[in-house]
């Protein structure tokens, strides 16, 4: 388990999240000042303070439904993936962020334990944080 | 991020290392077998082991005339934090973009 992901229901039709997730303007208010624009093979950057400039090219754009960016920086060193996928509940809107590839698949899938472990307090805690959500 | 973090990432970025790593987690293992498993040349795996000793993920000790290499899991704690710390990061931002979109009435 290498995955970020982060799940939330917000209050909103799909067409107002996707504003406040593709507009920089919007970005900067709950994220960070960005050069963002949501088209296929644009760059970005964000301006993300102590950890440096995180940047990246946009990947998909399904407008209301899916945005795909890479995101790396001199700091972080690999090439990871945010995906952030929009679905409709209820007239309310399920978002799913998942940010991967923080280490590509080994080669070989004998990946010592050892890169594994921390991540099932994470799992743990997520599963929680869902229960929480669906009660 | 720590320095160290910084390098243990730099060093697991890498496919091959992870797989050198994978191997040096079950087996204590001198340069000419890791050369065999890797069908690599010398200086080249010389270099892979350089990057991981200078982290620490990779412990060398003299047996005879050989130098035995095996894994130090440790150094991955701080590669873990380094994670967990993004884990947080988007746990804080996710809570700001739903208080974000609810309130553009």
């Amino acid at each position: 388990m290498r995955v970020i992901r982060k799940e939330i229901v917000i209050d909103a039709p799909q067409a107002k999240v996707w504003e406040h997730i593709t507009d920089p303007a919007k970005i900067a208010g709950w994220l960070m000042p960005n050069t963002f624009e949501p088209t296929v093979g644009r760059e970005y950057t964000m301006n993300c303070g102590r950890m440096g400039t995180i940047s990246g090219v946009v990947k998909e754009a399904n407008p209301h439904k899916k945005l795909v960016y890479s995101w790396t920086s001199p700091v972080i060193k690999v090439q990871t993936t945010v995906t952030i996928t929009l679905s409709e509940e209820n007239g309310r809107t399920r978002l799913i962020l998942e940010h991967t590839g923080w280490e590509a698949p080994p080669a070989d899938q004998t990946i010592p334990d050892t890169f594994n472990q921390g991540w099932d307090e994470h799992l743990k805690a997520l599963q929680n944080q869902l229960a929480a959500a669906n009660k | 991020m720590s320095r160290l973090a910084d390098e243990v990432f730099r060093a697991i970025a890498d496919p091959t290392r992870r797989r050198m790593l994978a191997i040096l987690e079950k087996e204590e293992l001198p340069l000419k077998r890791i050369e065999a498993r890797f069908r690599m040349s010398r200086p080249a795996v010389i270099k892979h082991m350089r990057v991981l000793k200078s982290c620490r993920l990779v412990q060398v000790r003299r047996q005879g005339r050989q130098m035995m290499h095996r894994l130090n899991p440790q150094p991955l704690a701080a590669v873990r934090d380094w994670v967990a710390a993004f884990d947080r990061f988007w746990d804080t931002h996710m809570a700001r973009l739903k208080q974000q979109v609810e309130s553009d009435k």
